[in-house]
């Protein structure tokens, strides 16, 4: 599969701190493949996106951008000429210019173009109206289109679904991954929720201190993580022996099971329980969508075998 | 690259030339004039700075118990004619203080207005001496205190009033001890900067025979042709400013907990009733009776008495004024955009202190600027062996660019740092050429910051005096200087018509402002 994104040893170090932002990062981008970088704030991932925009200078190494070297020792091509388009946190839609007016800010783009991307993007019928006359998640799409119109080689997304409530986000998050295949664009988005990154990504980066701990698909990094941050990072889990975590999802309460305990604490999560029991002296957490659990009842639970080992912590 | 390079200076240039005539007068100062030690035990210099000190202290005074009043009552109720009253209010920041200061005297004087009101001839009060002063500054300098104030007020978060009403707390005990300490930043400010204008004021000062700094300067100066005591002058001058900004900078780090406290989610108003809704009422009434309808008052009754014998000529000053005064506002806002664009895209350590010493000049009176300006454009001509600046209209832009930089390049600031950052990126990705970046995206973003720093530069440049009189080109005159020489001649039912003219077009300016103010909550 041909690479369009290919970094190497990429590093930058913020002076102000002394904050290293990215530790030699070497990572590839699949053409038509949608890859997250997915980190806390303050891990380095939204640097990362600006250094291959080209509007933050790396310290070192190389960035290829479909075979053309944007930037290394020799290079550092201007962000217009690296054929990237950025999706911003807040859209960064200009509020005096109409929707068609801003889609076709940026480009050259012809009145077919213009025509296909607002077709293909629902937005039809809305290109004479401003961005403050529609809504959230028409802005999205405004902004997806006016980086789409300049076809570009990949397409970076910085957050585009925080600062959004649940239930838009939701919906959004859904309207962002066919919009991308249709057009079949390469996209990289950036991310701090697990949930966004699950749903839009085939491969998933997580970083952490300007550090690529793992690359995988969703699925990879959830069941076999690299080490006990990522773990952490991916979903909740309890220690049950020095090395070997589970996730509460992989204990069962049963009436037939192996082991017993006692129930500590349960909390309602809507589609459901989160239950704290103590099973010889170990407290372990489980899902549960049973109604009719009690605390200090006393439960048989099983495990479906799925252990998360870790030698290094 | 070369002109990635200029780009980095181009900041750093206009904040340095901006600056110029401070400066030149400071290095002047250091250089050619020796302070004279004798100057500081003269009586002149006593008498300068008792009155100054006095004046001065007597305006924060009253501008800060007038504005805290009118802004707390226009923000936080609702009462009779209270709409009204919020446009009184702002309405006296078109007039100029020397303005005021006529028609007050008008009004007290030996057969004067109130004389001719209650029939009595031997009516009068003696205005002409510092208390009236303190009065007239008091009732032209109050609006800046109101207009910030009433926006501190305005923005207290609806939680601190909640809690103030399940707390049970009463309403003095509230205002003292809960939205008063919560807007002290805004009443000092707001006074601050009357005490500010006050210092530069020389029209009113020099009418009401009051001996202040400025008036020193140019006593100094055109009096006695004193240059090295005039800079004297000024330079302790530049020591009393300085003393009070650095009151300022004490006052504003006590008081930075308070933007913590204030939100959009702003607490409904109060609605007034019954005793509370008259009291309010005759309060704005009465404030209003002396800031605005007296002086409009009194200067109607000029320009009836005037009516046959009206000058005509008065539309040649207000041409010249609005000229003069639209041709210095345009530059100096497009300076400041300038000046503004440069720093956020080519940021330099040299560009953030020639930033701080641009706005230097809201703080110097009009007087030193003046003298400042001579001594650069002296030199200049001197080194060039013939007159290029002295006595053009570019010394008079010039100054005016000095003393309100301040006030432009506030607002332009203000609208930048409304423009999120990733419009700055999405323009370097989008790669489109600088101009047409600043042509279709910067400046129509900041269209409404840039109408109102105009619209505050032409107030301010429309009610200056002294730099004008100092520096305007030969024959050349403004409203303000007009009206000035009217009231020196002893002439002051003539001043109604151009005092009229003038304040109709300031006050157009303010009420321009002022609705954008309450549209924006600057």
């Amino acid at each position: 599969m041909k690479k369009i994104v290919d970094i190497k040893n990429l590093r930058k170090v913020f002076c102000k701190g002394n904050i290293c932002v990215a530790n030699d990062i070497n990572l590839f981008i699949n053409e038509g493949e949608i890859f997250t970088i997915l980190g806390k704030s303050g891990s380095g991932k939204t640097t990362f996106l600006r250094m291959i925009a080209g509007l933050e200078t790396p310290d070192k190494g190389q960035i290829i951008i479909d075979e053309k070297e944007v930037f290394s020792k020799q290079t550092n091509l201007q962000p217009k000429n690296r054929g990237v388009a950025v999706v911003f946190q807040n859209y960064a839609l200009l509020p005096h210019l109409s929707i068609a007016s801003n889609i076709t800010f940026g480009s050259d783009a012809s009145k077919a173009d213009l025509e296909e991307v607002l077709e293909k993007t629902k937005l039809k019928g809305q290109e004479n109206k401003f961005p403050h006359e529609l809504s959230g998640g028409q802005q999205q799409r405004v902004a997806l289109a006016r980086a789409i119109i300049t076809k570009p080689k990949i397409l970076l997304l910085d957050e585009p679904l925080s600062n959004i409530d649940t239930e838009l986000r939701a919906h959004l998050r859904v309207e962002l991954k066919e919009m991308i295949k249709l057009f079949g664009i390469t996209a990289l988005f950036i991310t701090h929720d697990k949930e966004d990154a699950f749903y839009l990504s085939d491969r998933i980066a997580i970083i952490s201190g300007g550090d690529i701990l793992q690359v995988g698909t969703a699925k990879d990094i959830y069941h076999h993580p690299a080490d006990l941050y990522c773990a952490n990072f991916l979903g909740k889990m309890t220690k049950i022996s020095e090395n070997s975590y589970i996730r509460p999802e992989h204990i069962q309460i049963c009436e037939n099971g192996k082991y017993e305990a006692i129930i500590k604490n349960i909390v309602f999560y809507g589609s459901f329980y989160e239950v704290l029991i103590l099973s010889n002296n170990q407290e372990l957490l489980v899902h549960s969508f049973n109604d009719n659990l009690q605390v200090n009842q006393t439960i048989k639970y099983d495990f479906d075998g799925e252990i998360l080992n870790f030698s290094i912590y | 690259m070369e002109i990635n390079k200029f780009k980095y200076y181009l900041a750093p240039i206009i904040g340095l030339s901006i600056a110029l005539p401070i400066l030149s007068l400071i290095i002047y100062f250091l250089i050619e004039g020796s302070f004279n030690f004798n100057f500081l035990k003269s009586n002149a210099l006593i008498e300068y700075t008792k009155n100054t000190s006095l004046l001065i202290f007597g305006t924060f005074t009253l501008v800060l118990i007038l504005g805290t009043i009118t802004s707390y009552l226009s923000a936080r109720f609702e009462y009779l004619g209270a709409k009204f009253f919020a446009i009184t209010f702002v309405l006296p920041l078109a007039y100029p203080a020397y303005i005021l200061g006529y028609t007050y005297v008008g009004f007290f004087e030996y057969r004067g207005i109130l004389s001719d009101i209650v029939g009595n001839t031997g009516v009068r009060f003696d205005i002409l001496n510092m208390y009236g002063a303190i009065f007239i500054f008091a009732i032209a300098m109050f609006p800046y205190v109101y207009i910030l104030a009433r926006v501190s007020f305005g923005s207290i978060s609806s939680t601190v009033c909640e809690l103030v009403s399940l707390q049970q707390i009463n309403p003095i005990k509230a205002f003292f001890r809960v939205y008063l300490p919560l807007s002290y930043p805004a009443i000092f400010a707001g006074s601050i900067l009357a005490m500010m204008e006050t210092l530069s004021d020389y029209g009113t000062v020099l009418y009401f025979g009051i001996e202040t700094f400025s008036v020193g300067i140019f006593k100094s100066w055109f009096g006695y042709g004193d240059l090295a005591q005039a800079i004297n002058v000024a330079m302790i001058l530049l020591v009393f400013v300085f003393g009070i900004l650095w009151t300022e900078s004490l006052i504003r780090k006590k008081y930075r907990f308070v933007s913590s406290t204030h939100s959009r989610k702003k607490s409904p108003k109060i609605k007034l009733k019954g005793k509370y809704n008259l009291l309010a009422f005759v309060i704005s009434f009465i404030i209003s009776t002396f800031t605005l309808f007296v002086p409009t008052g009194v200067l109607i009754y000029w320009f009836i008495l005037d009516i046959n014998t009206l000058d005509f000529n008065t539309f040649d000053y207000l041409f010249n004024t609005l000229t003069l005064n639209i041709i210095s506002s345009i530059i100096i806002i497009i300076l400041s955009f300038i000046m503004i664009y440069m720093l956020r895209f080519y940021p330099s350590k040299i560009g953030n202190i020639t930033h701080k010493l641009s706005i230097l000049g809201y703080s110097i009176p009009g007087a030193v600027i003046g003298v400042g300006l001579l001594i650069l454009s002296s030199f200049i001509d001197k080194s060039l062996g013939f007159i290029l600046f002295s006595g053009t209209f570019f010394m008079v832009i010039f100054a005016y660019a000095t003393r309100y930089f301040a006030s432009s390049i506030g607002s332009i600031e203000n609208g930048f740092s409304k423009i999120d950052t990733s419009i700055d990126d999405a323009t370097k990705i989008f790669g489109k050429s600088e101009a047409n970046n600043i042509f279709k995206v910067y400046l129509p973003l900041m269209k409404p910051y840039i109408i109102s720093g105009f619209l505050i530069l032409y107030i301010d440049i429309a009610k200056e005096l002294p730099a004008t009189l100092i520096l305007r080109p030969f024959n050349f005159d403004t409203l303000a200087i007009r009206i000035y020489e009217l009231a020196s001649n002893e002439m002051l039912y003539k001043v109604g018509f151009p005092s009229l003219v003038l304040i109709l077009t300031t006050a157009i300016a303010v009420m321009l402002l002022n609705s954008r103010f309450v549209r924006r909550k600057i």
